[in-house]
């Protein structure tokens, strides 16, 4: 009991210790400090650039944009028709896909 | 009325009421940033923020308020945001440290004294400063602005933005919250 009024005690005179307590004073040379960053000027838009893209938001949003561009891109071609052989012999003439071996193309004609 | 002419006097761009200004109100700002970041280095990179930003965006006060609240409300933001950056900053060095990658100690930064506090309550006071890094956000912008710069309950509506109620809440919780901190903290030693 007398233990617990002890604590009690502390914990008022902790609570008031801040009663009449003066302002703390600033660096007198502030105003000088203040210039100089002021100085210094903005940041390039560049800095601007790497402090955007650098924050944690932006760059998890970006990361499930990725994502979900892959996703649509990958359900997107998984519901396109068939390409048709036709189509695709096309495509393998176009490109000249159907020589099998390359001693047929360098074979001097007799 | 002096306040208004110093003002208008900075938005026409006359360097020597921007120093007025910061000459006026440095110990206000500073004092209000060191009762929250806890440490003078850091209230001192906060006070140059806010004169940087007061003297950026001086067109933006149209004096809907007094310009100490508007400078309040500057000196908070900015401390809060300094306190966060520094939270992710002691995080992301522990993370380092459990990986390895980096065998720097996540230091543990001393008790802070306020320097206007009586010297014979100093050690008290540096145990009541460690308690209010406990509270949340709200509630120790509150206390701050009551106990460590002496605001009335209606100044500190006004740089809340919130009404008298809010504020009566607020600090009734934050010194209850605080009691209780102290007293587990006393119950241990």
């Amino acid at each position: 009991m007398k233990q617990e009024h002890h604590i009690d005690k502390l914990v008022e005179e902790t609570m008031n210790s801040l009663d009449g307590l003066s302002r703390a004073k600033a660096n007198p040379f502030l105003f000088t400090r203040v210039e100089a960053r002021l100085r210094q000027g903005s940041k390039s838009a560049w800095d601007q650039a790497v402090a955007f893209i650098s924050r944690p938001v932006v760059a998890l949003a970006m990361l499930c944009l990725v994502i979900l561009s892959n996703a649509v891109a990958m359900w997107q071609s998984g519901s396109d028709e068939v390409v048709t052989d036709q189509a695709q012999l096309a495509l393998s003439e176009e490109y000249n896909m159907s020589v099998t071996a390359f001693y047929q193309e360098e074979t001097p004609e007799p | 009325m002096n306040d208004w002419i110093l003002i208008n006097r900075l938005k026409e761009g006359d360097q020597t009421a921007f120093k007025e200004i910061v000459e006026t109100w440095q110990d206000m700002v500073y004092n209000t940033a060191i009762g929250i970041v806890q440490q003078p280095e850091d209230a001192e990179d906060v006070a140059q923020e806010v004169f940087v930003q007061v003297f950026q965006s001086i067109e933006g006060f149209k004096g809907n308020s007094k310009f100490s609240t508007w400078l309040y409300r500057i000196t908070i933001s900015k401390a809060m945001d300094h306190e966060r950056r520094k939270k992710r900053k002691k995080r992301f060095a522990l993370i380092k440290s459990l990986f390895g990658e980096d065998n720097d100690q996540v230091i543990d930064i001393p008790d802070f004294n306020h320097p206007g506090v009586l010297f014979e309550r100093k050690e008290k006071a540096a145990i009541l400063f460690r308690a209010m890094k406990e509270l949340p956000d709200n509630q120790r912008i509150a206390f701050v602005l009551n106990k460590v710069e002496g605001l009335s309950y209606q100044e500190i509506c006004e740089v809340m933005e919130t009404s008298l109620s809010a504020v009566e809440s607020l600090l009734h919780r934050a010194k209850t919250n605080l009691r209780k901190l102290l007293k587990d903290q006393f119950k241990d030693e």
